[in-house]
Order: C-alpha cells, then sequence, then structure tokens
C-alpha cells in the first residue's frame, strides 16, 4: 500500500525535520544559530519555548561534587542555633540541590547568599546574625575508601550577615 | 502491510508509509495521560513552596535569577508587574498561575478542550520556569518539551472526552504518525547525545561514575558504601547505563530488540527511581519511552492474549 505525502504532511514533515535538527544542535551544544542577525533572534526565540535548545548532560562528561548548606544563628543575648534547607517533601529537597550547584556560579554567590540569610532572618526574627556556610563534599575513590578514607565536607563558602535595625523602610534588609 | 507489498516499495515509499501512513493516537494518549499524572503529582509536592520558589522574596532573587533567563520568555515578575495595575500582588499572582496550571493539566488528563488545555499548560509552566530556574533539573526540562509536543500534537485523539463526545475523531491519522516520529526521534537525540557525553567522562570510562553519584547523601537512598568493596558492580552498572543510552539509537528500532530495549530502559529509570530518589524524573522518562516505543507493544500483547483466550477453548478440545 502506498501513502503519497499531501502538500500539507509535506509541509509538516519539513517542520518536524527542522524542529529536530534545532533540538539536535541544542542536545549537542553546537551554535548553528549564528548565521544570520535578522534570523537568531527568532529561533533562538523558538528554540527556547519549545525546549529545542536543551541540553540533556546529566552526570556527564563528569559528576559534579555535592553541596550542602548551613546556618548558624546568633540572637541578640548571644544564644546560638542551626538551620538548613531540608524539607519534609523531596520533590522540594531536589530543587534545593539545583539551587546549590548553582550557587558555583561566581557572579551570583553573594547575591544568594545575601537572600537565604534574609530566609533565615525571616525564619527566626529573634536572630541577629547569620552565618551562610556551603560545603563541598570530597569523597574518596573506592580503593582509597577500602583504605580507610572517608567522606569529607570542606568549606566552599562562609560570609556572615548582621540584621539591619529594623526601620519602616528596611525590615527585611541585612548587611554582610 | 504484509513483508512481501513492503519488500516490493521503494525506499522513498516506505519513508512515505514511514511518517505518513495513518495509525492510532493511542500511544500519544499514553503521552498525553503520563506525562499530564506527573506533572499533577509534581504541582501537589510543590505547592507548599511556592513562596521560596518564585515569590518576591524568595530563596533566589529575581536580579540573579534573571541572569540565567531567557530573553523570550516572560517571567513572573513580568505578569505580577501587568497585573499590578489591577491591585493583584506578586503572591496572588503567582498563585493564580499556579491554579491556571493545574487546572489546564487537569484538563489535558482527562482530554477536555485537549488542545487549549496543553497550550495553557504549556505557556504557564514555560514561565514559571524561566521564573525558577535555579530550581529546575532534568525533569523540567522534559516537562517542557513534553508540554510543547501536547500543544502540537493530536494527543487528545484517543483515551480522552473530546473523543467520547465527539468533538475529536478517533480514527486513525497521518498526523498521529509523524507525530510519533517525532517524539521516537527526538527520544533518540536525547539518549544518545547523554550517552555519547557521558562516554567521554573519565569516571564512565574508568566505571566509577555510579560511585560518585551514589555516594552524594542527595541521591543515595541508602548506605551504598559497600560498593567500595564491590569495584567490577560499580562498573557493570555505570557501563551498562553507557550501554542502554547509546545503544537506545540503533536498539530501539527493530521489532526483535525494541521489546528488550524498552524493558532495559525502563529497567534502568527504575533503578534511578529507586536508589536516588528521582522519581518524577525517571517516571517521566519511563513514560516517554514506554508511550513512543512500548505501548504498541504492550497493546499488539493485550490483544494476542484476548484472541488466544477466545481460540484456545475450541481448540483444547481434541473431539472437535
Amino acid at each position: 500500500m502506498r501513502y503519497p505525502l499531501s502538500p500539507w504532511h509535506g509541509l509538516l514533515t519539513g517542520l518536524a525535520v527542522l524542529h529536530l535538527l534545532l533540538s539536535a544542535a541544542g542536545a549537542l551544544h553546537v551554535p548553528l544559530l549564528k548565521a544570520t542577525d535578522a534570523v537568531t533572534p527568532w529561533v533562538q526565540g523558538y528554540a527556547q519555548w519549545t525546549g529545542a535548545s536543551s541540553g540533556f548532560s546529566f552526570f556527564a562528561p563528569g559528576v559534579s561534587p555535592a553541596t550542602r548548606v548551613s546556618f548558624e544563628l546568633e540572637g541578640a543575648s548571644g544564644e546560638r542555633l542551626r538551620d538548613d534547607f531540608q524539607y519534609d517533601s523531596s520533590a522540594v529537597n531536589v530543587r534545593m540541590h539545583s539551587m546549590l550547584l548553582r550557587f558555583m556560579l561566581p557572579d551570583s554567590r553573594d547575591a544568594l547568599a545575601q537572600a537565604w540569610a534574609a530566609a533565615m532572618f525571616g525564619r527566626h526574627p529573634e536572630a541577629r546574625k547569620v552565618t551562610v556556610r556551603v560545603e563541598a563534599l570530597r569523597l574518596p575513590s573506592m580503593e582509597a575508601h577500602r583504605g580507610g578514607g572517608q567522606p569529607e565536607w570542606t568549606d566552599a563558602y562562609r560570609a556572615v550577615f548582621e540584621r539591619r535595625i529594623p526601620t519602616p523602610s528596611s525590615v527585611h534588609a541585612v548587611t554582610p | 502491510m504484509t513483508s512481501n507489498s513492503a519488500a516490493s516499495l521503494s525506499a522513498g515509499q516506505r519513508l512515505a508509509a514511514f511518517i505518513s501512513a495513518p495509525s492510532s493516537a493511542g500511544p500519544l494518549a499514553v503521552f498525553r495521560i503520563g506525562v499530564a499524572s506527573l506533572l499533577l503529582v509534581q504541582a501537589w509536592t510543590l505547592a507548599d513552596s511556592l513562596p521560596e520558589l518564585f515569590g518576591e522574596r524568595g530563596l533566589v532573587p529575581s536580579s540573579v535569577s534573571r541572569s540565567m533567563a531567557s530573553p523570550w520568555v516572560p517571567r513572573v515578575d513580568a505578569v505580577a508587574g501587568a497585573l499590578a495595575p489591577l491591585g493583584i500582588s506578586q503572591a496572588a499572582g503567582v498563585q493564580g498561575l499556579a491554579v491556571l496550571y493545574v487546572v489546564a493539566l487537569v484538563g489535558l488528563l482527562l482530554g477536555i478542550r485537549t488542545r487549549l488545555s496543553a497550550v495553557v499548560a504549556w505557556v504557564v509552566h514555560t514561565v514559571l520556569m524561566n521564573s525558577g530556574n535555579f530550581f529546575a533539573y532534568g525533569v523540567e526540562t522534559f516537562a517542557h518539551i513534553s508540554l510543547f509536543y501536547c500543544a502540537v500534537m493530536p494527543v487528545g485523539a484517543a483515551f480522552s472526552h473530546d473523543v467520547s463526545t465527539g468533538r475529536l475523531s478517533g480514527a486513525p491519522s497521518a498526523a498521529a504518525t509523524l507525530s510519533l516520529r517525532v517524539l521516537q526521534v527526538h527520544l533518540c537525540i536525547i539518549y544518545g547525545t547523554t550517552g555519547v557525553e557521558k562516554a567521554l567522562g573519565p569516571v564512565w570510562q574508568d566505571g566509577t561514575a555510579l560511585w560518585e553519584v551514589l555516594m552524594q547523601p542527595q541521591y543515595g537512598q541508602f548506605d551504598f558504601a559497600w560498593l567500595a568493596s564491590v569495584p567490577w558492580v560499580v562498573k557493570l552498572a555505570t557501563w551498562s547505563t553507557l550501554v542502554v543510552e547509546v545503544g537506545y539509537v540503533v536498539c530501539i528500532w527493530p521489532r526483535s530488540t525494541r521489546g528488550l530495549w524498552v524493558l532495559m530502559t525502563l529497567g534502568m529509570h527504575l533503578g534511578i527511581a529507586v536508589m536516588m530518589g528521582l522519581w518524577l524524573f525517571s517516571g517521566m522518562m519511563a513514560v516517554l519511552t514506554f508511550a513512543a516505543f512500548g505501548w504498541n507493544l504492550f497493546a499488539e500483547a493485550l490483544s494476542a492474549r484476548a484472541r488466544a483466550a477466545v481460540v484456545l477453548p475450541f481448540h483444547s478440545h481434541p473431539a472437535r
């Protein structure tokens, strides 16, 4: 049985092929879209709306080291307590982990730490000072682990924020 | 189509049949139902965390997340800014978007005004993802791609309210075939590129990648330290992952290996879910492969069993 392509189906097939080519370029991290300045914004917009620009480098080529964040809070009379971003929902915890992986982008570190400190001051209204501590996991090889080596958390970032004296316009403000 | 007639066709005619021979929209409907179900579960699990993820005083300030955002897609703060003259706060705007998203997903799941539901879910998801980009991981990428496909493919042409009420035809169509081929080829691109990219990495080549993954507290659901004393198990699992992903591109197409590869792929994602706790991501990937390559095999096996159940009673009495 033969299935001649109608013009409409032929057009749809052509569009599908273009979409898949764009998707393959996105997956391979190939910048095919720098050909002409007039077309590029449209193609980029299309690729971002449709997901055709997506890459799929899951744990590739290497595995990023684990990171964790913790907060040490100090109250007005010197009492201390610890907090973190662990939630009851594993779906939320996975997202917190994604955020931490992106913490390593140098441009956004301080702003992120400041936002986290503000979140901690919101959770703990009595706190006057918060230390943001981000640690990275140093994992021994299997061979080293057999020889007694253990995973070890090492400091990757640390910053101290103090709550500003509240004024009507800066209730949530913090200062590093 | 019989094998004789298939053999008599030219390559061009076979290609034309491959993309345009009318087929049922069943696999696309399975895709739609699976994706909508998983995204509803995801929405439910995240409902209490909207302020942290998207709020004005969230964990990632919009000034920071904007650096990673697409300039071609609006963000929640732009939507909230547009709603502000109406007296709607940003928090209320985010909640409104979330409610709209869930309603659209329910419509998509049940196949009620399927196209409209899919377009709304896709647009809202894209806006939310562009706003909460620091929190996104693999499942968001696949949800984004899947919702776009739900918006443009005839995913409501089977197992839907639209078909049962006569709004849409459930007849086999060339559009359903082309759509399924796009989904299948895109999955091959995904598995092929991620497999090759892994294979280029030293930890995948020396077979220790899964040690590094499973020993991370975020992923390891159990204590996997014992793996250090059986490194061959780690190597086997690491290299098997590469075989499944790279081999997907080739082995998922021939009928003789398709069933095996579907089962191996689903098994790999089950393993990721159980050992790494990534249930939504694994569920999404399993839905994609099952819908694109597994559903037709499954439906054929079911109907063969049903036929056998009808025929066998007459063959079980030699006297007849």
